[in-house]
């Protein structure tokens, strides 16, 4: 992650707005001064050292730092973990997501766990023993008392009595605690560690990637003679055993999923997917795996992103191919990414000397997806009908083995200049079936089955065209389930950016490398479009595919006014969307003699659109900050605690009014930011 | 020769064409000049379900016992600033020069009013000490007190409480509420509704800017300690619970807890 | 050389000159360039004497009848001009005009600047402006402009056409993009490939199913392997077919059209084996409304910002709100006049204040 101010001031804004001043300033400090020691914090924010220390302490047990301490020191040194801190704007959306995919029982430990920051899991189970006793108790208070009123007239004057009472609820509500009992307590903590959505925390969890590095290295170091590394050889050896040692390290966070592994956790684990899919989390079968009490858990951001990019990559498929399609594509992704740990891979840790020893990417076949396809799913609709000599069996069932090697972005300069369309291979396919109801591809011999699949459906051989549409209505509901789920993922297959790769007759794999770059583009090409309209895109979609160009021959290809090409080229420059080199004609470079070739930057365009999605998220929370301040009043009112819970009963119509206008300002506020994040997590993390 | 200048002036980006010129009119730029704003877009189903449970996770944050309120900003406060000295000295500030000197004097009503906290309170809560540098572990106990050798009073126990806050924002004035399953307490709110219009009026005479002070550190520990104090004298309570958000015992500590965490989100 | 002298002399040459420039014309074009080995194998001049040769050919050059060209090897060569070009060069009244117009004949149907005129002619503005007022008047050349450098003072023979090069192709009318013309066109190609993506192909012939609930269906559904994806070469065929214009429209005119309609994100292109089709993007998102319909709609309602091409764009949560397009953008910061806490348009966003008094003023009309 590039760090910039204004990403910084976000993170310190974020912190400020979730966990409160203190620990803000102190991360302010960290952020602007890097690593630092309690001493120097103090003397750069001008706090006391007590002061630095809470919030230290704070950021700490939430995850924001990381620290080292060097053995037999006693100087330790802070950093901030930045990535941490800018996730805090995603706790909505990671805790819908644990919501849709584990269930709202789920979800309320998650919460717990984003609350509590690092969590020891003894704690955690014994937070929500306390809950259930308490309710337990209110049960049976009620039943003695069951119009609940019993201690209502103990305020609010008592000077000492409690003040606020539990409103009268029916019985029912008060029994419908999500979690009921300990031990589905400990099924959700052994299916968010399965999940990996849960880590557990380690010894090195809280080192920073650099000392990380430099501990590992020096250990490594070691084992060479006189410590140093020598030749190519060794070099390449000695950074695969460097990767080693940080995948070896990384690994520990998954201890925990380990060990519940090992007492039994995978037989288990197909009932604990049926449980997930049960959504309510009504009761699934308990289960203890024994897990430590002592236990320190806490949130798994990676994890959580590789999740919340499935959903991404779902909302891009649904934009292009309809849902069906995209849910088609997101049991795909969901079966795909269980055993992906992360959205991108470590330039350092996931590094092999030879690509052999990578890891293979991950495959599914057809049936995989269809055991896990939502049978209320309707697979017929989403598809083209066409004639099947209309579709050539052979370019749909095209197998693509190897993962793509080169860039990505669709070099349409290569395709235009390739040629100028040779319409030949026409008419190499059957012209037998009239309709495409019982087109199916390949399920027999692999490659190419050119023909003979249409299989032979006998009632529809009738070519009379008024029957069409009856055929067609019967006909459909007679071509298999895993027919058309096959039709949806080639149609994914084909796609031009790459969306699944058909690796396989019945194979199916993802290389979320080119994808997402692709993906990025979509993202940049319409924040370029909203912002500078459809010129402005057609200009650097050319720029992109036709490399520098000079105003002459933008002229040429764009078919705009030149006025008009010279004013959106200005405005985009101005904007950072294009930028411009100066070719001088002669060695002294007069400019004035000098020629200017425009030309397309991804990575300057991506910077700018980052800069400007992080100052867009910094001025919303900064115009909620001037709200707060103009509604300072209201907002003391109902913080009250004899206001809180009841502002309409309390408060008068213009407080209650001003209060909801807030309350509105404040929702479209963070939804912006939660909107602008989308775009930043495809930009940047994704 | 000078033909070629002509020719290299037509492909420099700031060149404009004679027919088409770019027309200054001379007059200094608005602030903030006519621009088409944009309309907020609306939001998913699943877009608004996020933003509650963001807003959710927030208040609960908010009412935890590490929370620190930061105090009512102002105009001042956003000024721009010239170095680390000038930010500093804008925090410093604040706690005196912001007191309103209509609303500093305690009235009956500022007793419902949210206790604000100028440190983290740690003394409650459960940490997993091994994951904390040694310097912090003092603070994790409660022990990082400025009058150095204090005796060690803190010895409740330290446990982890979950949240009583279960709703926020619209869903309190429940006019789209999710759930709306908060029955309003009506005998209750006619009884305070008086205060509450007399606390309205003063917040209205005081002008729009704050109206509490800040506690200085001092007081505030005053306030830790007596708070401490009563912590254990309660310590044997089961529904200590709602002290990890609070260890103002007026406010907060009844007997019965609220509707607990549980069914509302 | 020496002159000829005697009237025989002057005879013969007459006959070998009008007998060269004859069979010249019948061995080419006025475009072939012939080197003095060419002449000399067309056996005009008896024993092919040399000295002779060049008597007969300076003459043809001092009738305007031949034209001196150097070929590439740096040899001199020569083109025969027809009688009718030759008579107007004759017509001149001095030797500058005719100067100015062989540099003017000699770029041809790609006219030149006239200051490339009084640089390779070498004579001053007035003798330059003067001869320029001779041809205009005699009607031999006109002035032109060329797209690519319309600010240019360009001339030409008048009895030629600008070239290609010089019009801009059939996508400009007098030297100026014809924007109207290319808008309709664009919208016939994309129709067309719209409708002959896959499902659309079909028309009305299928009755369009019930979706089940929650599953939004519409616009182009697509096939993998559907091969008739439109190719270029169909577009324009189709094209011809709806003679749209008069204007002969190539199959690279079609494709710089189709290429901005790939640009503009409305198409991409596809290769189904290797036949290169075109389809639209964002199918599921296309309406299934008649092109003129829908032109008509959005013509009528250009505030709803509509494109009359494919759908509306994705937006990009950056522009949603004030600051992806905010004009003061980059001033804004706390402490400066221009910051969120002071921000006008945040505050109208929000719908917190009306928009201000003052409305964008289009065109720079004032408002009092």
């Amino acid at each position: 992650m590039l760090v910039t101010a204004p990403l910084t001031e976000f993170c310190t804004l974020m912190i400020d707005e979730i966990y409160g001043e203190l620990p803000s300033r102190v991360y302010a400090s960290l952020l602007t001064r890097g690593r630092s020691t309690l001493q120097q914090l103090a003397g750069n924010t001008g706090m006391n050292p007590r002061q630095v220390r809470h919030g230290l302490a704070l950021l700490q047990q939430h995850n924001l730092l990381y620290y080292h301490l060097d053995t037999g020191s006693d100087q330790c040194f802070y950093e901030a973990n930045i990535a941490h801190a800018y996730n805090l704007t995603r706790a909505g959306k990671i805790l819908e997501m644990i919501e849709e995919s584990f269930g709202p029982a789920a979800k309320d430990v998650m919460q717990m766990v984003l609350l509590t920051g690092q969590t020891r899991v003894g704690d955690l189970v014994d937070a929500y023993q306390k809950r259930i006793d308490r309710v337990n108790r209110a049960k049976e208070a009620l039943k003695a008392d069951p119009f609940g009123n019993g201690t209502d007239s103990n305020q609010p004057n008592g000077d000492t009595s409690p003040a606020v009472k539990p409103e009268p609820t029916s019985p029912s509500k008060k029994s419908d605690l999500l979690i009921s009992s300990t031990a589905q307590l400990k099924t959700i903590i052994c299916r968010l560690v399965d999940a990996e959505m849960l880590d557990a925390v380690h010894k090195t969890t809280y080192e920073s990637p650099e000392d990380l590095l430099s501990l590992v290295e020096a250990e490594i170091k070691e084992t060479y003679p006189s410590g140093e590394v020598k030749g190519n050889r060794a070099k390449a050896e000695y950074k695969d055993k460097v990767a080693e040692a940080l995948r070896k390290d990384r690994s520990e966070s998954k201890s925990l999923k380990r060990k519940l592994e090992q007492n039994g956790l995978s037989a288990k684990r197909r009932k604990l997917f049926d449980g997930a899919a049960s959504t309510n989390g009504a009761h699934d079968e308990e289960m203890d795996l024994g897990i430590d009490p002592n236990q320190v858990v806490c949130i798994n951001y990676e994890k959580c992103l590789v999740e919340l990019r499935n959903r991404r990559l779902m909302q891009f498929s649904a934009d292009i191919f309809g849902t069906t399609t995209s849910w088609v594509y997101g049991s795909l992704l969901k079966l795909l990414t269980k055993e992906i740990s992360r959205c991108r891979d470590d330039p350092i840790i996931d590094h092999y000397e030879k690509d052999e020893e990578r890891p293979a990417p991950v495959v599914i076949t057809t049936a995989q997806i269809l055991d896990t396809l939502k049978t209320s799913l309707d697979l017929s609709s989403g598809l083209g009908k066409v004639e099947a000599r209309q579709i050539s069996a052979a370019a749909a069932e095209k197998i693509t083995e190897l993962p793509p090697r080169k860039r990505f972005f669709i070099d349409i300069q290569a395709e235009v200049e390739g040629n100028a369309s040779s319409d030949e291979d026409e008419d190499e396919e059957d012209v037998t079936a009239v309709l495409d109801l019982d087109y199916k591809p390949a399920t027999t011999n692999g490659v190419n089955g050119v023909n003979g699949t249409h299989a032979t459906n006998g009632i529809n051989g009738v070519n009379g065209t008024s029957s069409k549409v009856k055929l067609e209505d019967s006909g459909e509901r007679r071509v298999d389930r895993r027919t058309q789920l096959r039709q949806h993922l080639l149609l994914l297959s084909e796609s031009t950016q790459g969306f699944v790769r058909h690796c396989g007759v019945d194979d199916w794999t993802v290389d979320f490398v080119p994808l997402m770059r692709a993906l990025r583009q979509a993202e940049l090409d319409s924040a370029i479009e909203s912002t500078a309209g459809r010129e402005g895109i057609r200009l650097v979609r050319m720029l992109r595919a036709k490399g520098k160009l000079d105003e002459k021959a933008i002229l040429n290809i764009a078919l705009m006014q030149k006025g008009d090409i010279q004013r959106k080229m200005a405005e985009m420059h101005k904007l950072g969307f294009v930028q411009t080199q100066e070719v001088p004609r002669e060695p002294k470079a007069d400019v004035k003699k000098s020629f200017f070739l425009w030309y397309w930057d991804p990575d300057m365009t991506l910077e700018r659109v980052l800069d400007v999605a992080y100052k867009t998220m910094i001025h919303s929370l900064q115009v909620l900050d001037l709200l707060r301040e103009k509604d300072h009043n209201v907002l003391t009112l109902v913080k009250r605690t004899d206001v809180k819970g009841q502002e309409e009963d309390k408060l008068r119509k213009f407080y209650v009014d001003k209060y909801s206008q807030f309350l509105k300002s404040e929702r479209t506020l963070l939804a912006q930011i939660q909107r602008v994040d989308d775009l930043v997590a495809v930009l940047r993390d994704y | 020769m000078s033909n070629r200048r002509e020719i290299s002036q037509n492909s420099v980006p700031w060149f404009t064409d004679p027919k088409d010129p770019i027309i200054l009119d001379g007059k200094p730029s608005e602030t903030y000049p006519a621009y088409d704003v944009p309309k907020p877009p609306i939001l998913t189903k699943k877009e608004e379900k996020q933003l509650d449970y963001f807003l959710l996770f927030r208040e609960q944050a908010h009412d935890s016992a590490l929370y620190t309120e930061p105090p009512p900003r102002t105009r001042d406060s956003r000024r721009r600033t010239y170095g680390q000295d000038q930010i500093n000295s804008r925090y410093a500030d604040e706690s005196k020069a912001t007191i309103d000197p209509f609303t500093a004097v305690e009235t009956y009503s500022k007793r419902f009013e949210r206790k604000k906290r100028t440190l983290p309170d740690f003394s409650s809560l459960p940490f997993a000490k091994e994951f904390f540098p040694p310097e912090l572990h003092a603070t994790l106990d409660g022990l990082d007190e400025p009058g150095a050798d204090r005796k060690r009073r803190r010895t409740g126990p330290k446990t982890l409480a979950l949240s009583n806050i279960t709703t926020y924002g619209a869903d309190e004035l429940e006019d789209e509420g999710l759930q709306g399953n908060v029955q309003p307490n009506f005998n209750k709110a006619l009884e305070l509704l008086e205060n509450v219009e007399k606390e309205g009026e003063e917040a209205f005479l005081s002008g729009e800017e704050d109206d509490w002070g800040n506690e200085d550190e001092d007081n505030e520990d005053a306030a830790d300690a007596e708070a401490a104090d009563q912590y254990d004298d309660e310590s044997e309570d089961d529904y200590n619970a709602e002290q990890y958000f609070d260890n103002d015992e007026d406010d907060y500590g009844d007997d019965m807890g609220d509707e607990g965490g549980d069914g509302t989100y | 050389m020496a002159a000829p002298k005697s009237e025989a002399e002057l005879a013969k040459l007459a006959i070998l000159k009008d007998e060269l420039y004859e069979t010249m014309k019948e061995h080419g074009s006025e475009e072939r360039e012939f080197s003095q080995a060419d002449i000399k194998g067309l056996n005009v001049i008896p024993n092919n004497n040399t000295s002779l040769l060049l008597n007969v050919i300076q003459a043809l050059t001092n009738e305007k009848l031949l034209v001196g060209v150097s070929l590439p090897g740096g040899e001199i060569g020569w083109r025969w001009r027809s009688k009718e070009d030759a008579k107007k060069y004759t017509s001149l009244p001095d030797e500058a005009t005719m100067l100015v117009y062989g540099i003017i004949d000699q770029a041809g149907s790609d006219g030149v600047w006239i200051r490339h005129i009084k640089l390779r002619a070498n004579i001053q503005d007035a003798t330059l402006k003067a001869c320029i007022k001779v041809l205009e008047s005699k009607g031999y050349i006109s002035s032109m402009t060329n797209v690519e450098m319309p600010n240019r003072k360009m001339y030409i023979r008048s009895d030629l056409k600008p070239s290609e090069r010089a019009t801009g192709g059939p996508w400009f009318t007098d030297g100026e993009l014809d924007e109207a013309f290319i808008k309709a066109i664009e919208g016939i190609i994309f129709e067309y490939i719209k409708t002959h993506s896959a499902y659309m192909s079909r028309g009305t012939s299928l009755p369009q199913r019930q979706p089940k609930k929650g599953v939004v269906t519409g616009g182009v559904e697509a096939r993998a392997g559907y091969k008739k994806y439109p190719t270029v070469n169909e577009i324009t065929e189709f094209i011809h077919m709806q003679k749209v214009s008069s204007a002969m429209l190539g199959v690279a005119d079609i494709q710089a059209l189709v290429d901005v309609l790939v640009f503009d994100g409305l198409i991409e292109p596809i290769k189904v084996n290797s036949r290169k089709g075109y389809r639209v993007v964002r199918p599921t998102k296309q309406d299934t409304m008649s092109y003129a319909k829908r032109q008509q709609e959005r013509e009528a309602h250009p505030e709803l910002g509509q494109p009359v091409l494919g759908p509306a764009p994705v937006s990009s949560a950056v522009t949603e709100a004030p600051c992806g397009r905010c004009p003061v953008f980059e001033l804004c910061q706390e402490g400066g006049p221009v910051a969120p806490s002071t921000c006008v348009y945040f505050q109208e966003w929000l719908g917190l204040k009306e928009r201000p008094a003052v409305p964008a003023v289009p065109n720079g009309t004032v408002a009092s």
